[in-house]
């Protein structure tokens, strides 16, 4: 098993403006995602929908400052952390958010479960 | 409340530190964990930027590509969901991080996605 992280940027500013009925419509293409992968044997083992990119802050050498380290067109929305055996698969079920999310990264992480902190993410350090 | 800590690095800068600079930054997690302990709620160090597959839809067609939603000169390289009261208490925390990061402290929506 390989843990996954599918990352989701968007336009957030459209996002805010959607209708909340519109967005009911949304949360229930996730709803349908979700109930996808667990039919198809992936496993979500977190995630969450992020406030806007203007309530980060962003700490750098020490000092803090307002908004996000990237000032990019699309910003991180929210993202789920999944478990699964099967790539392709799972990139075929990232298929069903077609229509509420435009771009989608799929990316896997590194495996610390051999070592007691499975739970840093730079046990041995960010990689390139 | 749940924050997102992504942890943004400049490519190649693990690689060119020295063994003695990779232990410190080791070090400095090992605190981070010491310090924040049970209000980790996840975490994890991503593969490469290489690794990442996108999926983008335009009209409705899907498309496939390889490499992560956006080229920036810092790359996600990880990250930490924390549990914490508020904002200012997880940029404490933060500041135990190694400092040549650029870590971008963002609230979640409380509608947990996870089982």
């Amino acid at each position: 098993m390989t843990t996954y992280v599918i990352l989701l940027p968007g336009d957030e500013d459209a996002w805010a403006q959607t209708p909340a009925a519109e967005k009911q419509q949304g949360y229930a293409v996730h709803e349908q995602f979700a109930n996808a992968l667990a039919a198809r044997g992936h496993a979500i083992v977190g995630g969450a929908e992020l406030q806007h990119s203007r309530t980060a802050r962003t700490l750098r050498q020490g000092v803090v400052s307002d908004g996000p380290y990237a000032e990019v067109a699309e910003q991180l929305t929210g993202f789920y952390l999944v478990q699964s055996d099967d790539l392709d698969d799972l990139v075929d079920c990232c298929r069903i958010l077609a229509g509420v999310e435009t771009t989608i990264e799929i990316r896997p992480t590194v495996d610390h479960s051999g070592t007691a902190e499975s739970t840093d993410p730079s046990q041995k350090g960010p990689r390139s | 409340m749940k924050y997102l800590v992504l942890i943004a690095y400049r490519p190649g800068g693990w690689e060119e530190a020295s063994d003695a600079q990779r232990a410190e930054w080791m070090d400095d997690h090992n605190r981070f964990h010491a310090t924040v302990g049970s209000n980790i709620v996840a975490g994890e160090a991503l593969a490469g930027p290489d690794a990442a597959t996108t999926l983008r839809h335009k009209d409705g067609q899907p498309t496939l590509t390889d490499g992560p939603f956006a080229e920036t000169a810092e790359m996600i390289g990880g990250f930490y969901v924390l549990d914490a009261p508020d904002l200012d208490t997880v940029v404490e925390w933060c500041r135990i991080l190694p400092k040549g990061y650029s870590l971008e402290i963002r609230p979640c929506i409380s509608m947990d996605m996870s089982a």
